[in-house]
């Protein structure tokens, strides 16, 4: 028995590590054929597309400044709510409302992001039936159900970073006369940064790589730039969902390729990054204990 | 010891050295533990002790970076062997060299089945078998009666001396013909000790003991043979009549610290 | 000082710790139109027929699809996760060992939507040319989901087998265990409940994805009958709605749906949360 477990795990190694490996080269292969200056900015000189005074009809350029507003949007919503609940939770989240909020978060973890994005169209649609008839789906509300979806991740790495210090460094600031909050602030956070940054670091890659929310909040597929808040937008993830349905020709193909070998390469390293920093910060401090 | 009686030498080390990741923990060390003895090895921390004690049943080589020269022989039931010849079976190594470890280490399961495990998976017993070389265990460690009442209670539950008296056992019920402690009585309390003590004497008629300790004292009270290591290198070894007295055997052990 | 940080934090945590109950609200609310009229019955174990004389909006198939397909995902991942988790803690050369373990890592970077891309364009032609069929079927989402959600298993198995100290697994070692009875023997039995919670999530996550069935999965609304059959999931269901007119009986089978996956989602991670320790490990300390 223990050796048919052995042999096993070699064969789900191998499978899983052939199918993987076999996924990723066909898009890199496909994908670098399409890579060009074209793919992203279609027939628009660059410098116009870049500066706005020319739409790009053909090119992935305003699905990448559609999908790069969205990220940095939802973090500017996301990352202060975040953290700062993870620190509530760490430093005051004892007892019963403790558990109350924790089981909360991690029943907003659990949460479908499709049934996020029919929370924020539903959020549209009473708004437009009482106080905002004119109210409609854009970049603001992507960016908030967003943030929604990865407020959780950020909840809880910065709990967890903060909860895995070192006893000795909690004891320190208090034993030098400092108040609870100052050496939170000024001890605690700096040495669990790197804990917290890589729960940012994921939650903008969870952010750059949803399609979901956004098929129901405002994503379309040619909307050019987004210039208001509100204005319907492009984004990576959801061009590569509607092309690979509707593809008219090759080259819109190879446009899907471009998009889905861009946009596994951020999430990707992304990710690749988040887990590097988290192991580094373990090691660090199971090193001081 | 009686006159005329040649013991065998259970344990033959020599030029062994032992260095993690390039660093060297022992530098050509040679030790003899005979068949029927009780061989302690003192020194100072980090003289490699621990690291001696594992090159024997080659737990060394769980950690990364390991890299072992030089010879352990083994006088066994089944004829004398280097412990790292090429087709040495390390299940088998582990069961005829047994060890116990510092910290009491039994499995957070039931007592019945920290020996049920170990006895299934490498020696394939039967559910029987296993019950009688238990009882026969518990005995000799003087924990049966202790725990014949509650074998499926979790081993947690137990005193740190009697989880310490477990894992001797539990060693022990693997039939071993040398016993590896790695300082058995570290973290006991006074009583505990003693206990264990007058255990490890009792048992070095069956079986070659090889034990490290960090007290001197009792090195004194139990051995019948001291080895000191100290910078990875052997740089003593006294036989029972040559420890002599407790407070010069102090005084010589201590020079060569 | 000390207060208004206090203060600032706990607002942060309110909205967020709120935000689940405000969600609910919405959800419930859309439904709402269903429970008055007394069809949520209806409209949960029902069938879907928009057209002809009697039309219907029964969102039972997609309930039944998105479980098939979830359940089917799970049986085929848990166990190639589990082998993955064996060989990542075992014996083998240690840069193997690294490099399978980074892969999965990496795993969880691949965006849902890339793997239903490359799904449809490898996966589904190859099913087609080998079944004669469609090719986007439960088959395909099955397999496809299978990827998608093994990192997520493997590495919380990872992280629960890795809770038992090495003091531990060095004893097995010293009785002279080898890796694969160590792990059989001692770390599995003595970490059911994570695996039980590894496998918990797995579903979960399996439940709550939408790209890959909505991309491959063909999204017929009929009732799972064969795997090489297109069927339709309720996360799907959701996405597909956008076309339809909010007042109409559809949006309101849509909000039941989305009710359903809220309840079913929140009860498996109200299971997981409770499947957080083992016997035998130190306890976290919220």
């Amino acid at each position: 028995m223990p050796r048919a477990l052995k042999v096993f795990g070699w064969f789900a190694a191998a499978l899983v590590t052939c199918a993987v490996l076999l996924l990723v080269a066909f898009l890199v292969l496909r994908g670098g054929r399409a890579l060009s200056p074209e793919l992203i900015f279609g027939d628009t000189p660059w410098l116009d597309a870049v500066s706005g005074q020319k739409p790009v009809f053909d090119g992935l350029w305003p699905a990448i400044v559609g999908t790069l507003a969205l990220v940095g949007l939802s973090a500017v919503i996301a990352l202060p709510l975040g953290i700062l609940s993870g620190v509530w939770l760490s430093e005051f989240g004892r007892g019963r409302v403790g558990r109350l909020v924790s089981t909360s978060v991690d029943l907003l973890a659990g949460i479908p992001s499709i049934v996020m994005g029919l929370f924020g169209f539903g959020l549209i649609l009473a708004l437009r039936r009482s106080f905002a008839p004119d109210a409609n789906t854009g970049l603001i509300l992507s960016a908030g159900c967003i943030a929604l979806l990865v407020l959780p991740y950020l909840i809880r790495t910065t709990e967890v970073s903060l909860e895995g210090l070192p006893e000795t460094l909690r004891l320190l600031g208090p034993s030098l006369g400092m108040s609870s909050w100052k050496s939170t602030w000024h001890i605690l956070l700096p040495a669990a940064s790197r804990g917290i940054l890589s729960g940012a670091i994921l939650a903008v890659g969870r952010a750059a790589e949803d399609t979901a929310v956004i098929l129901l909040t405002g994503a379309v597929a040619s909307g050019g730039i987004p210039r208001h808040l509100t204005d319907h937008f492009e984004a990576l993830p959801y061009k590569i969902y509607y092309l690979s349905a509707n593809h008219r020709n090759a080259s819109e193909l190879d446009l899907a390729f471009g998009a889905a070998l861009m946009l596994l390469c951020l999430t990707g390293s992304l990710f690749l990054l988040a887990a590097w920093l988290q192991r580094s910060l373990e090691k660090r401090w199971a090193a001081e204990r | 010891m009686g006159g005329g009686e040649m013991n065998l030498q259970a344990v033959s080390i020599d030029g062994l050295s032992v260095s993690f990741a390039g660093r060297k923990i022992l530098d050509g060390v040679s030790l003899n533990a005979e068949q029927g003895e009780l061989t302690v090895i003192v020194g100072p921390s980090g003289s490699g002790k621990t690291t001696l004690l594992r090159a024997i049943n080659r737990l060394n080589e769980c950690f990364q970076g390991s890299a072992t020269e030089g010879k352990v022989g083994l006088s066994l039931a089944t004829g004398e062997t280097d412990a790292y010849s090429p087709g040495m079976d390390l299940g088998d190594l582990r069961r005829r060299a047994a060890m116990v470890f510092q910290n009491p280490n039994p499995l957070p399961m039931s007592i019945e089945r920290n020996f049920g495990v170990p006895l299934r998976s490498v020696l394939r017993l039967n559910k029987e078998q296993q019950r009688e070389r238990m009882e026969r265990a518990l005995k000799e460690v003087e924990l049966w009666a202790d725990v014949k009442d509650r074998l499926q209670e979790n081993a947690l539950k137990l005193s740190g001396g009697q989880q310490q008296r477990l894992c001797l056992a539990r060693a022990l019920a693997m039939d071993p013909e040398i016993l590896l402690l790695d300082e058995p009585t570290a973290n006991l309390d006074f009583l505990a000790t003693e206990g264990i003590e007058k255990l490890l004497v009792s048992l070095k008629q069956r079986y070659t003991l090889l034990a490290v300790s960090h007290d001197l004292d009792q090195a004194w009270r139990v051995a019948d043979r001291v080895v000191v290591l100290s910078g990875g290198k052997t740089v003593l070894t006294l036989d029972r009549e040559q420890m002599g007295e407790h407070a010069a055997f102090r005084e010589r052990v201590k020079e060569v610290f | 000082m000390d207060r208004g940080i206090k203060i600032v934090t706990g607002a942060a945590t309110a909205v967020s710790a709120l935000a689940v109950l405000a969600i609910l609200v919405f959800l419930a609310v859309s439904a709402l139109p269903l429970f008055e009229s007394g069809q949520f019955g209806s409209t949960l174990a029902g069938g879907w027929q928009p057209t002809g004389d009697l039309p219907r909006f029964g969102i039972g198939p997609m309930i039944a699809g998105s479980i098939t397909l979830s359940l089917s995902a799970l049986l085929l991942s848990f166990p190639l996760s589990l082998g993955i988790c064996s060989f990542i803690m075992g014996g083998a050369p240690r840069p193997l060992r690294t490099f399978v373990s980074a892969l999965v890592h990496f795993m969880t970077g691949i965006p849902t939507v890339v793997y239903g891309f490359l799904s449809v364009l490898l996966l589904v032609p190859l099913i087609r040319s080998a079944t004669g069929g469609n090719g986007l079927s439960l088959l395909a989402a099955c397999l496809t989901l299978t990827l998608l959600i093994l990192p997520t298993i493997t590495l919380m198995l990872l992280a629960r087998l890795g809770r038992f100290d090495n003091a531990l697994k060095l004893s097995c070692t010293a009785l002279g265990m080898d890796e694969a009875q160590t792990q059989l023997k001692v770390l599995f039995p003595l970490a059911k409940k994570g695996m039980l919670a590894a496998a918990v999530l797995g579903f979960c996550r399996a439940l709550g994805d939408t790209m890959i069935a909505l991309m491959v999965s063909g999204n017929s609304p009929r009732w799972p009958d064969g795997i090489l059959e297109p069927m339709r999931a309720l996360t799907a269901h959701i996405g597909m709605g956008l076309a339809t007119d909010t007042h109409s009986p559809e949006y309101r089978s849509i909000g039941a749906a989305g009710l359903v996956l809220f309840v079913l989602t929140g009860v498996l991670s109200l299971v997981i949360r409770s499947l957080g320790q083992e016997n035998g490990e130190e306890r976290r300390v919220a």
